[in-house]
């Protein structure tokens, strides 16, 4: 089962800012209340940024109902700021949500994230993508549950 | 980070400015247009118009897309409001409000949460004064007080005196003369100017330091250091003014077992007060009765506490508590221009609401698990109780080897409720509490330390 829906990915978000972007992915996230998503990720992002350079950042938290990690896109053709360690702005975040357990899978889900979107030709990819399936689909094998 | 202040008054002024200089994004919201322009000529912020609780005020100010919302108008219901407004409309994620009133404070726990009203905290400036005037009173000898570790640790200031154990000692040298006594200079003041001493500072008679030193040490170094230190029972305190702080700081007294005589100018909150009591004598009158203060005997006071919310009342009445011999004085300055001034004729122990409110809510901006939070030294120095989590830079590193940023020292860590005063070789380890003193300039750089790496959940 693929972690990143199209229906997940949000093509051209508009955001003003980082707690706006991150508003608009819990949006996309139909079965879980959007306030908590909002509330644990900006935790998160309160103890030290998930911008890891290179446009990317990798909002992420746990909520303990979820049945299994949940993935949600959004790509930001204008850039927004996301306070990341390069200090650049961000174009592509990518939010990991996960159970409250079983440390060695999230850890290993967010290393697939950072090691795909660590390449100049994906991240060039999912910017020049036309669809939401496309982008979807560059994500399908690259991270999966072990 | 994107902030929203409502509220143009003297705590939303200080920290407009405060947040504005460290490089946030700050609107302020006010009804006033001659103070938000006062605000618009002094600092980088962007100033509407309005009354803050209107959505199309919330809006136009950037609500939609803040982090953090401070209301501190002078109105409670309007705070209040204004919190749900930018909760239900705008999702802000925090949300300060500052409630006065006592009737509030004492449903506080039924009227807040998630499911009620939206605020994350309520701000007390009343409540931060008092607590600070407190702390005062329980250490009587030092300047100024402050708790950390829930109470474990103390910050105590107090003035190197002549031929004291300390004149003319270096940092370095202090183990020797303290002994078994675990204690950790954090701060110093020569010539009026405060700095974060380093190893080889000395320490001349007339300079002012902080000390931070274990709950249950306390008492031992106050009486190696030859000053009083005792608890406020038994003790005659004299108290003008009745207002909120009055009466906190008069409730926890009474508690305390204090013998307090309190004055407050307004018939019917004298009559009010009269009622709480049981144990505290409340006298209508004025503060500046020569003939009213000979009679209540202020000659025999161990302390002296001006509280009313009028500065020059309680500047000239503390006077002239000290001109009849009182050995504490404790004195509320609200304008910040006079806070240089009162040291300067005499009067050493002040406290400022508006000081300790803008610390507290600094907290809330500053990154990381911030546990407790003050400002020393009129705003010039920080103090923060931060937690050590996973991944951060300052784990497992014996602290003589990270590079701390400028002006910046280590005073106290706390493990498992065990207190370690730092030395070079101390390695910290996640989640130990660890107390911090440090200037403005350099607090990002703190920040940078505790900061967690990606993999922290």
């Amino acid at each position: 089962m693929d972690l990143l829906t199209p229906e997940h990915v949000l093509l051209d978000s508009a955001a003003a800012s980082k707690r706006g972007l991150i508003t608009e992915m819990a949006n996309l996230l139909a079965s879980i209340d959007p306030d908590r998503v909002m509330e644990v990720v900006m935790a998160r992002e309160h103890l030290g940024s998930t911008g890891i350079g290179h446009g990317v950042a990798i909002p992420h938290g746990r909520m303990p109902d979820l049945p299994m990690p949940i993935l949600a896109l959004a790509r930001h053709p204008e850039g927004v700021d996301f306070d990341s360690i390069d200090g650049k702005p961000v174009y592509i975040a990518v939010m990991l949500l996960v159970p409250d357990s079983d440390d060695r899978q999230h850890l290993e889900l967010l290393a697939q994230l950072a090691r795909t979107l660590q390449q100049e030709s994906i991240r060039h990819q999912v910017m020049q993508a036309e669809s939401s399936e496309a982008i979807a689909a560059l994500f399908a094998d690259r991270v999966r549950l072990a | 980070m994107n902030v929203v202040i409502l509220g143009a008054g003297e705590v939303g002024f200080h920290i407009a400015s405060r947040l504005a200089t460290e490089g946030n994004n700050v609107s302020v919201v006010d009804q006033d247009e001659v103070r938000l322009q006062v605000i618009s000529d002094s600092m980088d912020v962007k100033t509407i118009c309005g009354m803050a609780s209107h959505p199309r005020i919330l809006e136009a100010a950037g609500a939609a897309n803040a982090d953090l919302l401070i209301a501190v108008t002078t109105n409670d219901e309007v705070n209040m409001l204004a919190c749900q407004v930018a909760h239900s409309l705008f999702k802000v994620p925090t949300k300060l409000a500052r409630v006065r009133e006592a009737d509030y404070a004492l449903h506080r726990d039924q009227l807040i949460g998630r499911d009620d009203l939206p605020i994350d905290v309520i701000i007390s400036p009343e409540g931060e004064a008092a607590k600070v005037v407190m702390g005062r009173l329980n250490v009587s000898s030092a300047l100024d007080a402050r708790e950390f570790f829930g109470g474990e640790i103390q910050l105590v200031e107090f003035v190197v005196r002549p031929k004291s154990l300390l004149a003319g000692l270096s940092l370095m040298e202090l183990p020797e003369v303290m002994g078994d006594l675990d204690v950790y200079v954090v701060a110093h003041e020569h010539n009026n100017r405060w700095t974060v001493p380093k190893g080889n500072t000395v320490l001349l008679s007339g300079d002012s330091i902080y000390v931070a030193v274990s709950r249950r040490q306390l008492d031992k170094l106050m009486i190696r250091l030859d000053m009083a230190c005792h608890s406020p029972q038994g003790r005659n305190v004299m108290m003008v003014g009745g207002g909120h702080i009055g009466f906190k700081v008069a409730s926890e007294l009474e508690k305390a077992g204090a013998l307090v005589k309190l004055i407050e100018s307004n018939g019917p909150r004298a009559e009010w007060l009269s009622d709480q009591f049981s144990n505290v004598v409340v006298i209508h009158g004025d503060a500046l009765d020569q003939k009213l203060l000979e009679e209540e005997n202020i000659d025999k006071m161990d302390d002296f506490l001006a509280l009313t919310n009028d500065d020059e009342t309680n500047i000239l009445s503390s006077l002239i508590s000290k001109r009849y011999g009182v050995p504490h004085v404790v004195t509320l300055v609200n304008r910040s221009i006079y806070t240089q001034l009162v040291r300067q004729i005499g009067l050493d122990v002040t406290v400022s609401p508006r000081l300790s409110t803008v610390a507290s809510i600094l907290s809330f901006v500053r990154k990381g698990r911030i546990h407790g939070m003050a400002s020393l030294a009129d705003g010039n120095l920080e103090v923060l109780e931060a937690e050590a989590l996973e991944t951060s830079a300052i784990l497992n590193k014996p602290l003589k080897e990270l590079s701390m940023p400028e002006d910046t020292v280590i005073g106290a860590i706390l493990r498992d409720g065990k207190i370690i005063v730092p030395n070079g070789r101390v390695k910290v380890e996640t989640h130990d509490h660890v107390l911090i003193v440090t200037t403005s300039a350099s607090v990002p750089e703190v920040e940078k330390l505790f900061e967690v790496h990606l993999e922290f959940f």
